[in-house]
């Protein structure tokens, strides 16, 4: 215990140094505008940061980039409530009773129970990576490559299963991932590979032309066919401290969410958008008024919030721990780790205490500031809202194609970036998802290494893919996640929109 | 046909990449070789796009009437997808050429005048006033290195 208050006081001292509180308030800012504003999703933004932040310090480049990540799930409920319009698509269930109690005069109390709602769930799911993320990565350390196969195979599956939508579209989608992260140089013998003779594709595919592309211009594309005609809620916001009696019926469901959230997110492919899901379930199930729900009761709105807020802290344990990204926007906090020259995982804690202490801290800071942000300046996001989409969609294709250009100052990259644009939009149109594709393209490399290692060290034998408990128990829970689908057939699966999907 | 289309596809890539993969080499599974991997994703995709072009086979007509936002072959939806890829393309193909504050107008200047059809003198204005917004932020303020141009700037 004693050394754990010495580590935080150590997080402390590195996230409250002023850079690094900038950096903070940076990322909750912008991750509360993008959150705000449908149109542009905490992916694609945090991909267009990445080159701009190659620059900063790498606890500071990943502080703000974390920032954008929960600072999203914050800014999204505020168009839910007012708009009833999800500004992410973590806040898809927000818009069941927020807009239902914004009509009936009562928007200010389900913006403050968001914000407080967010803020308590947020701070627990922060204790909880605190808490256990060390226990984990000491654990994870004793992890050699064969379980690593493993453990990346059920995750693959998990992302598979939960990506939203059809199980052999989101396969056909991760395969394609994988096939885009061979290209370049072999990760075992330095071979080029798919690179047609040209050095742009030898050094392989851009992370930020792929996910720029495929999730921010192909979110333009899809929201310029949108109608711009948005009800926005009309009325003055008031009563923005909520009463005794919203705090007594929203307290049990905030807590309940963050449970919820917190150990849904560190699943692979479950990311912010099934936990609010699972929230709003639960709280209607276990109401003693379940008629209500969808008629602008509290408990509504409180549980989901809280529950996609400590998802994304709960996100963040497999990547501090193992290495590996259990939803789109925290690989791009991968990639952020990598450009920086630092291997997310269990040597994380150990070899880059600042960053990992840092950050950590910073979430508890974060969580303070978009308190502040939200409550007070309510007024200031909903008016963002008046912001007609036609002058903002050249803005965020030319932020798309800077991101795109900055990380290697190559042309070549820009066309990338269209291309995969083009990609991002049929696949949307066609249903297929784009979680899946980026997952596999970030963890493809690290997946093909560990195989090959595998094999070469086992002689051929693929009993050494079995042999520890921990990866026999991974290949049971993948066996059980492939062969369960058919058990089911004929029987109604819940749907849950895509990561990707407004 | 259309949800039969990007399976055909997928499978068509498979086919392609999984015949580069085996000239690159396959190796045993002692000792796999660079093609290894990549040829056995292509299996795997050849056979999930044969799985999916089977099973849109059988659907019946009425399964495969697109919804409204499944729909892209609209003539007005296509025509303003490939301007938005158009525009683009041609800021990254201009950017070395132009530099980056020219690139950015003539950018911004397409997207709002030719794809948005604003008024002229509006477009123009709100292009230059974003392009030197752009360029005080990313270039000045961000430090962000961009090819200079013909101009200079």
């Amino acid at each position: 215990m004693g050394d754990l208050f010495a580590n935080l006081y150590f997080g402390f001292s590195v996230s409250l140094a002023p850079y690094n509180l900038l950096a903070c308030f940076m990322g909750v800012f912008v991750g509360t505008a993008i959150g705000v504003l449908p149109g542009l999703g905490p992916v694609a933004t945090m991909s267009l940061l990445l080159p701009i932040t190659i620059k900063m310090e790498p606890t500071a480049a990943i502080i703000i980039m974390a920032g954008v990540f929960y600072g999203a799930m914050y800014g999204g409920s505020t168009t839910s409530i007012l708009l009833n319009l999800p500004g992410e698509a973590s806040s898809v269930v927000t818009t069941l009773d927020g807009y239902q109690m914004a009509r009936q005069g009562r928007a200010g109390p389900a913006l403050a129970i968001c914000a407080w709602g967010s803020f308590i769930a947020g701070t627990l799911g922060v204790l909880g990576i605190t808490l256990m993320a060390p226990a984990l990565a000491e654990m994870a350390v004793k992890i050699g490559p064969p379980e690593l196969v493993a453990l990346l195979c059920l995750s693959f599956l998990l992302v598979i299963q939960f990506s939203g939508g059809s199980r052999p579209r989101a396969a056909a989608s991760a395969l394609l991932g994988f096939l885009l992260s061979t290209v370049g140089l072999d990760p075992v013998e330095s071979t080029p590979r798919y690179d047609f003779g040209t050095f742009t594709l030898m050094d392989g595919v851009g992370f930020a032309p792929l996910v720029i592309g495929l999730f921010g211009i192909s979110e333009v594309l899809i929201n310029l066919e949108k109608s711009e005609k948005m009800e926005v809620f009309k009325g003055r916001i008031k009563g923005l401290w909520p009463t005794r009696q919203d705090w007594r019926d929203s307290a049990p469901a905030i807590g309940r969410g963050s449970i919820v959230g917190f150990f849904m997110g560190i699943l692979p492919g479950m990311g912010t958008i099934v936990p609010p899901f699972l929230s709003y379930s639960l709280e209607r199930r276990i109401s003693k008024r379940p008629e209500k729900f969808g008629t602008g009761v509290i408990e509504g709105v409180a549980g989901p919030e809280a529950a996609n807020n400590s998802a994304t802290a709960g996100s963040m344990i497999p990547l501090l721990t193992l290495g590996i990204a259990p939803s789109a926007a925290v690989a791009v906090l991968t990639a952020a780790f990598l450009t920086h020259g630092v291997q997310p995982g269990p040597l994380l804690i150990t070899e880059h205490p600042a960053i990992f202490w840092g950050v950590v801290t910073s979430m508890y800071t974060g969580n303070a500031l978009l308190l502040l942000l939200n409550l007070p300046l309510v007024g200031m996001w909903a008016r963002l809202l008046t912001v007609p989409y036609r002058y903002l969609w050249p803005l965020i294709l030319l932020f798309c194609g800077i991101g795109a250009y900055s990380v290697s100052n190559n042309p070549v990259d820009v066309l990338l970036m269209a291309v995969f644009g083009l990609l991002g939009y049929m696949m949307r149109k066609m249903n297929y998802p784009g979680a899946p594709l980026v997952l596999a393209f970030v963890l493809g490399r690290l997946f093909e290494e560990k195989v090959r290692q595998s094999l070469v060290i086992s002689r051929g034998s693929y009993e050494t893919f079995i042999a520890h408990p921990l990866a026999l128990l991974a290949w049971i829970a993948s066996a059980i996640l492939l062969l369960y689908p058919f058990f089911l057939r004929g029987k109604r699966t819940p749907h849950f929109p895509a990561e990707e999907e407004e | 046909m259309r949800k039969f289309a990007p399976p055909a596809a997928l499978l068509a890539v498979s086919i392609l990449m999984g015949w580069f993969a085996h000239r690159l080499g396959l190796g045993s599974i002692t000792r796999p070789e660079p093609g290894f991997f990549p040829f056995w994703i292509c299996a795997g995709l050849a056979a999930t796009s044969v799985y999916l072009m089977t099973r849109h086979l059988r659907q019946s007509p009425e399964d495969e009437a697109p919804t409204e936002s499944e729909s892209v072959f609209t003539l007005d939806r296509f025509r303003r997808v490939l301007s938005v890829m158009a525009g683009t393309a041609l800021f990254g193909l201009l950017l070395e050429f132009s530099g980056f504050l020219a690139t950015t107008f003539i950018f911004m200047a397409f997207c709002w005048l030719v794809i948005d059809r604003q008024p002229l003198f509006r477009g123009l204005l709100i292009s230059a006033v974003a392009s030197a917004a752009a360029f005080v932020l990313f270039v000045k303020l961000l430090n962000v290195h961009f090819p200079r141009g013909l101009l200079g700037f």
